[in-house]
Formats: structure tokens, C-alpha cells, sequence
């Protein structure tokens, strides 16, 4: 049988379940980081082989469609993260609207 | 040497960031909290003196105590904690992910001459040394062929090398640290050295640089660092021998050799253990000879704070001995094998690197 590592019982931060949420964040935190390096080198790369430049992306300021998309996409994933605590139901209506986004 | 793909660097440095963040930032607002504490005076006044085990138990409970107050320091822990898991937890299917360009790299370069490692089978393994995740590691230090690019390429340049874990302070470079240890041998004359529980080349490697006319001697009870020690030796032309062996009882003649290192290896063993591998190092030296040690520093060296960090690795980094080594006189085991001359100091700040040296007399 392979060895394992066990997580220790004791909680860190006071409670099981604390550490639990903790856990998912910096897990998330670390997720988050390793996309944000991926866009720099992706960035870094397209401008090497002279696809876009850093400054025009930069520069560019999203308008009509693509202003709407973005618009659309932020407040859902405002809506999602800081509204999870007080989601205390859900129904039909409210997750067939989700449908249209992304 | 390979690189790891996108993914596995930039988790890893992640680690990296977020170690040098909870020993700096959170780690410098625990130490504020507890001395606005109303007992911190009293410990720390308290913590100077040595006492048996079972007291500094207590103290170091109360101690606790104290220091979880700050919110600061639970957060510290629990990334400390979270750090040392996520090394292997990435470090691993990072290196997996590379298993066939190293394994083809590493093919050509397999040394052909082995006479310069000496491996043994039969080699009873102490049972303290069974069964322990060192470090949280699966498996052990030898749970998995791909150990050497798995810290070469991954744990060792993007999370270690920052420091900021276990007696390590953040932001000190390992290498540097262990020349600085090497460098208090008093005598440059060296013809013969032994380095009891070598793991691999590193500590080595500083003494080649030191020493670059030394016989060179490691050993170590683990056939998978003494294999990628080796390995490194050979590819930089170091001409050090490796040596499966149990410290308390090496394969060399009385007298033999004129200095002896010991490097972080006797917070990984019990206090009994570490009394008779100096026995048998004094054994080994030649009149004059000199032994040097680095290891964390005793709890009677560093204020509370600092003790507890300590402690906790012993419950939260797979470390079953880290306390109970704390806790011993590594001084007063030198001089009961007969060493004089023996001090103890530290080299930098928080009491690490901390030295331990002392002389075979003529």
C-alpha cells in the first residue's frame, strides 16, 4: 500500500470548517495566480511573435458588444462571489437567466 | 536540467510568494502581538534557562497559549502548514509531467564510474527512520525515483530557496548559510572529511569549494539521495565518495579522518541516537580533529516566539524528533565523547544558523 500524508485534526484558524474555507481560498488564490502568469506569457509571446503588443491591448477600451459582454460577465461574477453568503434560495426563473451568460 | 511546464512553475513559485509573505508580514505582526502580550516579559525571561524535557513541555504549552492570540500567527501556521503540503502536492504531478525528458536527459549522464558510491542492501534501518513523511513527503526521502529533479527543478528554487520555513529564516539562501557554517572549522589543512548524513551533495559540494584538496566522505541511510548526491558529484567533477551507512557505526578506521560535519541531521533522529553518532565521530577523528554541526537552535537559545514555531514543526512538518532535539545539549553529548573547546553559537538572527563545534584533543 502507498504512504500517505494525513491532514493533521487539529484546525489551524479555530475550527474544521474555517480551515476548510481557508483551504478552498488559498487554493483559489493559487488558481488565480497560475492563470494571471499564463495571460503575461501568453501576452509576452503574441508580442515576440509580433501578433499584438502589449500597449495595444493595454490601451484598448472595449466598446458596444464586447462592452456589453464584459459588463455582462463582471456583474454575474460580482452577483456569484459576494452575493454566495446570502443566497439562501434559488428557483427556476433565476438560474434559466444564467443561461445567457459567458 | 528540465523545466517544468507553466503550470507547475507558477504554482510553485505561488508557494514561494506565499511562504516569504506568512514568515514576513504575518510573521513580524505575531511577534508584535505577543510582546504586547502581559506574560511575554515573564517567558521570555523564563525561556533562558534550561530545564528537563517534561518542563519545557509546559512552558512551551503555556507559551502557546500565549502566542495563538494573534490572529496573525494562526494564519502564519496555517499557511505554513498549507506550504509545506502543496510542495509535494504540486511539486509532484509537475515532475511527473517531465518524467520522460528527464529521464532522457539524465540517461547519458548516468556516471560510469560507481566505485564512488557504495550502497548496502542489507543495511539494517533504524526504526525511528521507518515510516516517517519527512518534511510531509509521501514515502519518505525515498518514496519517489523522481526526488532529485522534484527539489532541483521545482521545491528547491522557487519555495526553499526563499526560505522562510522551519529554523530558516525568510529571505536567507540555504547555500550561503551552510558555507558560512563550513567556514567556522578552524583548520584549512584538511586531508580527510566526513559528513555523517550527507542526504545528497549540497553540504558537500560547499566543502569541495572549501576544501578543494579533501578527501571527501558522505553517508546516509537513504539510497535515493545518496544515488542523486552521486549523480551530482560525478556531473561537477566533485570526487566525493557516498556511503550507505548508519552514523552510529561507520566504515571508518579509527582515527581517519581530520573533520567531520554533521548538517541538519540531528533534529531528524531521537537524543540517544544523536549521543552515539557523536561517539562514533570522535572515534573517527584524528588527534586535533574537529567536528562541526549545524542544526536548529535549542529552545534555551531563542525567546518563546520563536520556540513554539519550532515545536510546531514537530506535530505540523513531520518532524518526530525536531522537539526532543531542541531539548538535548548537543555541547554537553561532545564533550561526554571526550571533545574539548566545545561551543555553541549563532550566526545569524532567531538563532540560525545555530553552530556546534569542538575538538579531539592531541
Amino acid at each position: 500500500m502507498s504512504r500517505t500524508v494525513a491532514r493533521p485534526e487539529r484546525p489551524y484558524l479555530g475550527q474544521k470548517e474555517l480551515d476548510d474555507v481557508v483551504r478552498m481560498n488559498t487554493e483559489l488564490l493559487a488558481e488565480l495566480w497560475i492563470l494571471r502568469d499564463r495571460v503575461t506569457v501568453l501576452e509576452h509571446l503574441l508580442e515576440q511573435k509580433q501578433v499584438l503588443d502589449r500597449k495595444t491591448l493595454s490601451d484598448f477600451v472595449p466598446e458596444g458588444e464586447l462592452a456589453k459582454e464584459l459588463e455582462r460577465e463582471r456583474n454575474a461574477l460580482v452577483a456569484r462571489v459576494a452575493g454566495a453568503p446570502h443566497a439562501t434560495s434559488y428557483d427556476f426563473a433565476t438560474l434559466a437567466k444564467q443561461a445567457e451568460i459567458g | 536540467m528540465i523545466t517544468l511546464k507553466q503550470r507547475g512553475r507558477s504554482g510553485l513559485q505561488f508557494l514561494g510568494s506565499l511562504q516569504q509573505f506568512s514568515s514576513s508580514v504575518l510573521r513580524d505582526q505575531a511577534e508584535a502581538d505577543f510582546a504586547a502580550q502581559p506574560e511575554a516579559e515573564a517567558l521570555t525571561e523564563e525561556f533562558k534557562t534550561d530545564v528537563r524535557p517534561h518542563v519545557w513541555q509546559q512552558r512551551l504549552e503555556r507559551a502557546r497559549d500565549v502566542v495563538e492570540r494573534s490572529k496573525a500567527y494562526r494564519f502564519n501556521r496555517f499557511y505554513q502548514r498549507w506550504v509545506a503540503e502543496q510542495n509535494f502536492i504540486r511539486a509532484i504531478p509537475a515532475v511527473e509531467a517531465r518524467r520522460t525528458e528527464w529521464q532522457a536527459a539524465v540517461a547519458p549522464k548516468q556516471p560510469k564510474d560507481t566505485s564512488r558510491l557504495q550502497l548496502d542492501p542489507n543495511l539494517p534501518i533504524p526504526r525511528w527512520f521507518e515510516g516517517v513523511e519527512w518534511h510531509l513527503e509521501p514515502g519518505g526521502w525515498d518514496g519517489y525515483d523522481l526526488t532529485q529533479p522534484m527539489f532541483m527543478a521545482g521545491i528547491g528554487p522557487y519555495v526553499f530557496a526563499l526560505g522562510g520555513y522551519a529554523a530558516v529564516d525568510v529571505n536567507c539562501d540555504i547555500r550561503s548559510q551552510r558555507k558560512n557554517v563550513l567556514s567556522e572549522l578552524k583548520r584549512r589543512d584538511f586531508k580527510r572529511i566526513y559528513e555523517a548524513g550527507c542526504g545528497g551533495a549540497t553540504t558537500l559540494s560547499v566543502a569541495r569549494q572549501l576544501f578543494p584538496n579533501a578527501e571527501l566522505v558522505g553517508g546516509d541511510l537513504s539510497p535515493a539521495l545518496l544515488r542523486g548526491g552521486h549523480f551530482m558529484s560525478e556531473a561537477l567533477g566533485l570526487n566525493i565518495t557516498f556511503r550507505q551507512e548508519d552514523a552510529i557505526k561507520v566504515a571508518e578506521a579509527d582515527g581517519s579522518v581530520d573533520a567531520v560535519i554533521s548538517y541538519a541531521v540531528h533534529h531528524e533522529m531521537p537524543p540517544g541516537v544523536s549521543a552515539t553518532m557523536i561517539k562514533e565521530m570522535f572515534r573517527i577523528l584524528g588527534p586535533n580533529g574537529e567536528m562541526i554541526i549545524s542544526d536548529p537552535p535549542p529552545f534555551r537559545a531563542v525567546n518563546p516566539m520563536q520556540a513554539v514555531i519550532l515545536d510546531w514543526d514537530t506535530d505540523n512538518r513531520a518532524e518526530p524528533f525536531f522537539s526532543a532535539a531542541a531539548m538535548a545539549s548537543l555541547p554537553q553529548m561532545m564533550r561526554d565523547a571526550g571533545f574539548v573547546d566545545v561551543e555553541e553559537y549563532a550566526l545569524d538572527k532567531r538563532g540560525y544558523p545555530w553552530v556546534t563545534r569542538g575538538r579531539k584533543p592531541a
